[in-house]
Formats: structure tokens, sequence, C-alpha cells
């Protein structure tokens, strides 16, 4: 009898066992053997750096620095509570707080999870050797981003952030991983993939300690491309500083390449705060009521208000509708089907040619020439000049903003055309919206004589030249644009001109504009070029609700002229 | 001394030649030369084997109550001693024995000469022979040493099985001792518990107690069919297993030779069980043959619960495996057992 059970015992339990360990090495052979692997495998990226970015002259605007932070490894903590003590003590940050970073970044238990970061060399070396023997804690070096000017081009440049999710689906097959930060807006963005480098990496063979036994390969991670800008960085702190104060954007193109030499949005950011990983100041930053991420000169719409009227001018001449010499009578307001409609000068302008009208900015004048000129044939000019449309500017995200035209108005308002939806329109009012970076190019358009440029803010990559003069000849009458350009010079430099705060020698020629914004004070235009003579640049200087008249406006294109003829010899 | 060539000799050789290229790889990255231990151990085994071989299966038995009283006051001693972490060892330089793997001897031998001649068809007949596996069982549980405790129990049940125990009138008291096991479960250390829960599942505790087991079935399963080689196996040579050359020495083999490697060391231990087995059912004393049936028994249990608990058969209870693991005292007592089928009386 024992022998029996003896047997069948065992062979029971052989044949158990047999087909257990069948089961784990042939049918699910292959599962364990992947399990094995990533037990004892590990990639240890090595990140690659970011490609600087430098203005036209190769000074830096954006670079890299060395910076240590203290990370712990989730599956390697033996105590998070005594980990947490240690950083609580070491940096007297709450253990609330860093229990609520813990849970918030946390991404998987292999992915490294930045505790405290940017912490001081000095303090990282000490907490280093004094905390080697802690499971789960490192200090790790990495390389940052800097932004050596703080908030200077900030808009231009953009800033970083750690990749989303969606991001990361995307872009994972280049090379991007948890944690990995990559351009959001500006330059950053635009030319990110130049700028990111690439990760390098060890392959390494650890023990159940995660200490490294073996290193089986490596691969040096590589900078990205320098991207040169055509921005001036003199120029652009000067204009910062003169816009500082207020709400608006400056900008300079030159007009013969399309070249942006200067581009300021006011208020502006510092972009090193969205690498500090400083989550109250960035969320701040994101909910002002003053919107400082906003890159007004190409994401702002504005009404463009009498600086419009320069269009008027252009596609009246064109059409031959009037002559220069045409008067017509401002006596401060004009009767149209049953309404009034102000000039700006309520005891009026007397007579007006088009060269006084341009300088005087008179309103009654252009009501009378846009309604001669008609809707169709403004929105037609408009369009040339390419308003309505985006810039077509190397920087993410551009707004294209608003053309209006009696189709539209028909489709989307169910109303007909007005003739007083013209008179609004002539004075650069009503439903049209445009971007400071479109009003900049249409005077580069004027300073030129017909050439519509691509505005570019990337000069070359990496020493490659990447900028491409892009630009479309409009074929209008020389003859024309030159009468406007004289005018654009009495607006500046005749002792009635509506811009002569920004009298500068030698002169410039330019147009103050005053737009009715939809609620508080209306919005200050100044836009012009220089010199008058040999037209180099084109400029705008724009403030949200600067008040009528453009004299803020006028003083900074002025002290920014001052200085940009100094820099330049003129 | 009339000892006969037999081929369960080369059986035995074979296994402990192969246990002992294993624990060179288990134990290649360890300081501290176990291979070398290994050896001067099995040279000691083999001299106390022919020391027990040249007293006789006989005599042995006559000697039954003064072993098990010695291995009581070993057991006894081992706990009083003062030691960190369990109390399993009592050291002599660098022998250590541990009086837990004698017992797994000395009870099958107090059994059978002091309860040979029971009739097992009254109540006390079975209530003495559980009674001293018991109290032996409790003091090596306390060291704590569940593997060892439980070890003793396969001899006393084979026992009655052999001497054809009336079972009907035990029936009450396995019911009642089955009943103590949920209060024996309160009793048990919490790692103990922790170890039979994360035998249930153990994905509970991925890091503590379900670690070993996780380790395990992966160095297991990562051998695939052919293996990863000798001195290959990650799992083991990185010491992502624990007891890599104690209890879990079987996935370090399974590791390195695979599938094919698994069902060959297994038809080595089956072959020489089942020649363990012939030997003990020809002979044709009575006493010495239900002795070697009962040290059969052992080594087959504990081959089959070692094996068996590396890839979640079995809760994790900590038992070597014969010729396999590195240690002194089961190798002594596993050889010495071999010894006294090899002797022909």
């Amino acid at each position: 009898m024992f022998s029996k059970i003896y047997k069948t015992s065992l062979a029971i339990s052989l044949v158990l066992i047999i087909l257990r360990v069948f089961y784990f090495q042939v049918i699910k052979g292959d599962y364990y053997r992947e399990m094995s692997l990533n037990n004892y495998l590990r990639v240890l990226p090595l990140g690659g750096y970011r490609g600087n970015i430098l203005d036209r002259y190769g000074r830096e605007l954006a670079g890299n620095r060395l910076s240590f932070s203290i990370q712990v490894l989730p599956d390697r903590i033996k105590n998070r509570n005594e980990i947490f003590e240690i950083i609580n003590r070491e940096f007297d940050i709450d253990i609330e707080d860093l229990k609520n970073i813990y849970k918030l970044k946390f991404k998987a238990p292999f992915a490294p999870l930045t505790l405290v970061s940017d912490v001081d060399f000095e303090k990282a070396l000490f907490l280093k050797e004094k905390y080697r023997n802690i499971s789960g804690l490192l200090v790790s070096e990495n390389i940052k981003r800097y932004y050596p000017n703080s908030t200077v081009a900030s808009h231009l440049l953009g800033y970083l952030g750690e990749i989303s999710e969606d991001e990361l689906k995307e872009l994972k097959s280049y090379g991007y991983r948890f944690s990995s930060y990559i351009g959001k807006s500006g330059v950053e963005k635009e030319f990110e993939p130049y700028l990111k480098g690439s990760d390098g990496g060890m392959l390494v063979k650890v023990d159940n300690q995660g200490r490294i036994v073996e290193v089986l390969s490596r691969e040096e991670p590589k900078r990205g491309l320098d991207i040169y800008l055509t921005i001036d960085l003199d120029l652009q702190q000067r204009a910062e500083e003169l816009l500082s104060p207020y709400t608006g954007c400056f900008l300079a193109m030159d007009v013969d390449s399309g070249e942006v030499i200067t581009a300021v949005s006011s208020p502006n950011f510092d972009p090193n705060l969205f690498i500090s990983s400083d989550n109250y100041k960035i969320s701040q930053l994101l909910s002002s009521k003053e919107r400082p991420l906003l890159n007004r000169a190409i994401q702002g719409e504005y009404p463009l208000g009498s600086v419009f009227k320069l269009l008027i001018a252009v596609a009246a001449l064109e059409d031959d509708v009037i002559n220069p010499e045409d008067r017509f009578f401002c006596p401060g307001h004009f009767n149209y089907g049953g309404r009034s409609y102000k000039c700006w000068k309520s005891s009026g302008h007397d007579w007006q040619d088009l060269r006084q009208a341009i300088a005087h900015s008179c309103n009654i004048y252009f009501y009378n020439t846009g309604l001669k000129t008609g809707i169709n044939s403004i929105a037609y000019h408009a369009g040339l000049f390419g308003f309505g449309q985006k810039t077509g500017v190397d920087l993410p995200y551009e707004k294209d903003g608003f053309l209006p035209s009696p189709d539209w108005k028909a489709k989307k308002v169910k109303e007909r055309w007005y003739p007083g939806d013209t008179i609004n329109v002539s004075i650069g009012q009503g439903y049209l919206l445009v971007s400071p970076m479109q009003v900049l190019r249409f005077i580069a358009a004027l300073a030129n004589e017909g050439t519509l440029l691509k505005p570019k803010v990337c000069n070359s990559i990496s020493g490659e030249l990447a900028y491409k003069r892009e630009a479309e000849n409009l074929l209008f009458s020389v003859k024309n644009i030159k009468f406007i350009k004289r005018a654009m010079r009495d607006t500046v430099n005749s002792p009635t001109g509506t811009g002569q705060i920004a009298k500068v020698a030698p002169a410039i020629a330019g147009k103050t504009g005053t737009a009715q914004a939809t609620s508080g004070k209306p919005h200050a235009w100044f836009a012009g070029f220089a010199p008058y003579d040999s037209p180099r640049i084109a400029f705008l200087a724009f403030i949200e609700h600067g008040g009528g008249g453009g004299y803020a406006t006028a003083r900074i294109a002025k002290e920014f002229l001052k200085y940009y003829y100094k820099k330049s010899g003129l | 001394m009339n000892k006969r060539l037999d081929i369960l000799i080369l059986y035995v050789l074979l296994i402990f030649l192969i246990g002992i290229m294993n624990l060179y790889s288990a134990s290649y990255n360890f300081s501290g030369n176990y291979i070398m231990r290994q050896v001067i151990w099995f040279l000691i085994s083999l001299l106390v084997a022919s020391g027990v071989s040249f007293i006789g299966i006989r005599r042995i038995l006559s000697l039954g109550l003064v072993f098990y009283i010695t291995s009581l006051l070993l057991l006894i001693i081992v706990l009083i001693l003062p030691a960190e972490g369990a109390h399993r060892w009592i050291k002599f330089g660098f022998l250590n024995i541990q009086p837990s793997q004698i017992m797994k001897f000395t009870l099958p031998v107090f059994l059978v000469s002091v309860f040979y001649y029971s009739n097992f068809e009254t109540l006390s007949s079975f209530i003495m022979p559980l009674f001293f596996t018991l109290f032996g069982a409790i003091l090596i549980a306390k060291e704590p040493d569940l593997g060892g405790s439980l070890m003793l129990f396969p001899s006393v049940v084979t026992f009655f099985i052999l001497k054809k125990a009336k079972f009907r009138k035990a029936l009450p008291w396995i019911i009642a001792a089955l009943m103590t096991v949920p209060i024996l479960y309160l009793n048990f250390k919490p790692y103990q518990k922790n170890r039979i829960l994360t035998f249930m599942n153990p994905q509970l505790d991925p890091l503590g107690a379900g670690y070993t087991l996780i380790q395990s079935k992966i160095a297991v399963g990562s051998g695939n069919i052919l293996g990863k080689g000798w001195l290959n196996g990650a799992q083991g040579q990185l010491r992502f297993l624990p007891e890599s050359h104690t209890d879990f020495v079987f996935p370090v083999f399974a590791e390195e030779w695979g599938f094919i490697g698994v069902i060959a060391l297994l038809g080595l231990y089956l072959l020489m069980l089942r020649r363990m087995h012939s030997i003990a059912s020809r002979k044709k004393d009575g006493a010495s043959g239900i002795l070697l049936n009962l040290f059969l028994v052992t080594i087959s249990v504990q081959i089959i619960v070692n094996i068996g608990m590396t890839i979640g058969i079995f809760p994790i209870v900590g038992l070597p495996l014969p010729f396999f693991s590195y240690g002194g005292s089961d190798l002594i007592v596993t050889v010495v057992m071999i010894a006294l089928f090899l002797r022909d009386e």
C-alpha cells in the first residue's frame, strides 16, 4: 500500500512541477525573459542640450548652464518619510508640500522625479556626500536652458515647458521622453527640431541595488544647432526700456529684406521662470490679467485707426477716384444718411488736400475719399498689402486679423453693407482688425515703394543661412506711393503735423493713429520709416489704451530712432 | 562493513557535482568561498556516513531514544544561545551545525525504534508518536524555521502508513489537529504570515515577501527552453534573486539550463529516488526497511517542496534542495541517510 501511495504522490508532484516549469519557461518564456531584461538592463539617458539662440551679431539670447537638482527614484526608495524629512531639514520645504509634489510629478516607478530643482552648487556637493547612502535619493546635475538677459526679447524667444502627454505621444519617436523640456512658444517652439539636439544614453547592467555593474554601450549626447536671429540686442534692449511702462509693442524691420530688427511686446516675462519649475509664479504669470505671455506684435488683433488712412489713400489714388490736389472741406463733422460723423478736431481742418489730410489726419477728408473709393476697392487693396492674412513670420501662433467685406457681412451678420460701414473703415474703425506685424510690413511696403515682405526673425541656423528674402512686388504706381511718403514726412516734420513729437534728424516719415477701443481709452499707434531720404527701417509703436493723438507712441519712436541713428552712424 | 557498490552512488555523485557547479554560479559574485566549504562539508559527511554505516542500521535503531533526547537538547541549546535574528545554528568556529536538520534524521530513527511494536489500533498508540513529533516541531518552529519544522511530519505520517495504522481511530484527532491550524497561524511571526499570504498572491507585496517569488519566477521563466548558459543567469548573478545559494538554488539552475536542464535534473532525482525506493522495499528486516522508507520520503518531500516553492506551488518555507543548496548540516544528514541505503545487512 505504501509503495502505491508513494509512487502516485511522487508522480503527481513531478508532473505538477514539470507542467509549471513548462508554463514558465516555454509558454511564458518570452514574457519572463523580457521581465528579466527589464530587471537588469537600464537605459540612463544622457541629456542632449539645446542650441543657443543668438542675436544678429552672435550675442547670446538663450544659452545653457549647469544646474543641480534633488531627485528621487521611486522604485529605489526604502523609506519615503526619511527622504522627505531630509529635504525638509535641508531646504525648509514643508513635508506636506513634498508629498504633494511627489504625487503630482510621479509618472512611473523608474522615472526619476525632481523634488527640488536648481540647488546651489556648493550645497549640491555637500548633500551628495552627506546622503550618498540613502537609497533612492540622488543629487543630479543637468544642463538647463538659461536666458542671460532675463526678460529681454522674451516673446520672441518664447519659453520651454515640460512635455505634455499629448506631445509625448506624438514626439516619442523623435527622442523625447518623460520630463523632456520642449519649446512652447516663440523661437524655442518654431525652431524646436533644430534647437533640440539629441539625447545620448548608456545601456547599463545593474544589480538588484541599482548599482551599475557594467556599461554595455554609450552614446554621447549632442547639442542642438544655434539659431542666429535677425534681432539687434542693443536696439531690442533700448525699445524694451522705452516701452516698459506701457502695454503694447514696438517693432522695427529692415525695409529691403524683411528682417525683424526689434520686436518688443509689453508686458514681458522672464523665460527663466519656466525652467525653475516655480509653479506658483508660473501660474501667476499664466493667469495675469495683463496677459504678459501674449505676443501682441503677432497675436494682438486691434482696430488700426488713422494709420489705415494711408491704405485708403493708396486705393483712392490707384483707382484714380481722387487727385492729390482735390480738396474737401472739414467743418469738424460729416453728415451722411441722417448721421453725423466727427473729425477728431472738432473745430475742423477747413479745406484739406490729400497731403494735408494725411499730415493732419483729417477724418472728414477720408470719409469722403473712402465713400468715393468704395468698400470693394478698399478691401481689395488692403488684401494686397496683406491685411486679414498672417504675415508668415517664422513664429508660432500668429493671428490673421480681420478684413471685413460686404460678402462677409451678408453671410455672417446677415445684413447688407451700409455706407456707414465704409465710413468707419475709412478711418480704420469698424470691423477691421489688424495685428501690429501686418501694419509694420504695410509701412515697409510703402517705404520700399511696392514690395511686400515676409517678416523674418531667423537669420541663420548654425551658420547656414536659413533666411531667405520672400517678397512680392505689388506693382503700384510709384508716383502715388512717393506722394503718400511725402505726406508721411509732413506728418512728422510740418509744424501742424500730428506726429511732430517724433521729429528727429535725419528726417523720418510716419503716421499717427488713434483707434477707439471697445472699452477704456483708445489705442495709440505710430508707424513710419526712416530715414526719409533713403529708407532703411520701418517701425511701429503701439500702446493699448495709449490715448489720443499718438503722443506716447511718437515719443517712443523718436527715442528709439535717436538711438538707432547714433548706432548706425546716421 | 560489507558495502554495496550500488548505482545509487553514481546518481548521488552526479547530482552533487551538478549541484557544486550550480553553486559555483549561484555564489559567483559572493565573497567567501562557498565551493571550497561545500566540498569540505561533503568530505566531512563522507566521514560521518562511513562511521554511521559502520555502526549499522540495527545498532542505530537501538539508539533511537538517545538520538531523540540529544536532538531535543541541541534544539533547546540553540534557542538559548544568543543569536542575531534566527536561532538556527550552533557555531563551532567555521562549522555551524543546524539541530533542526539533525532532527530530520533522528526523529525517524526514534519513531521506528520506540514505536515499531505498537499496534496502532488504540488512540494512545497514535498520540505518543504524534506528541514526540510535535514537541520537536514546535521547538524548531520557535527558532524560527518553519520548513525544518514541517519536514518532521512526512516521517510520522509515513510511519503510520507503513505500520498499516487504523486511521479511523485517529480521525477525531486529525480533525482536532486541523482545527488548531488557525490558532497556529495566529502564532506565526508576521513574516511567516506574509509569506503565506503572498504565496496566495505575490503581487500583494512586490518589494517585500512577494519579491522573492516574483524574482524566482522571472529567473525560472527567463531560462526558456535552452537556458542562458552556465554563469550567465542574470537574476542569480546580479543578485535579484535572494538566497540564490541556499533555498533558491533551483531558479539559478533553471535560468541557466532552461527547460531541458530542469527535465534532466528531475530525471536524475527520479532515478535516485527509484533506486532508494527499490532498496528500501527489498529490506527483509521490517524495522530497517521502514526507517529507509522514512528517509526516502523525507528526501523526496524536501526535493518536491523546495522546487515547488520556487515556482509558486508551495508557500516559501525555507528548505534546502538536497545536494544543491549550500549548507553543511543538511548535506551531512542527507549523505548519512543515503549511506544507510548502501549498507547491506
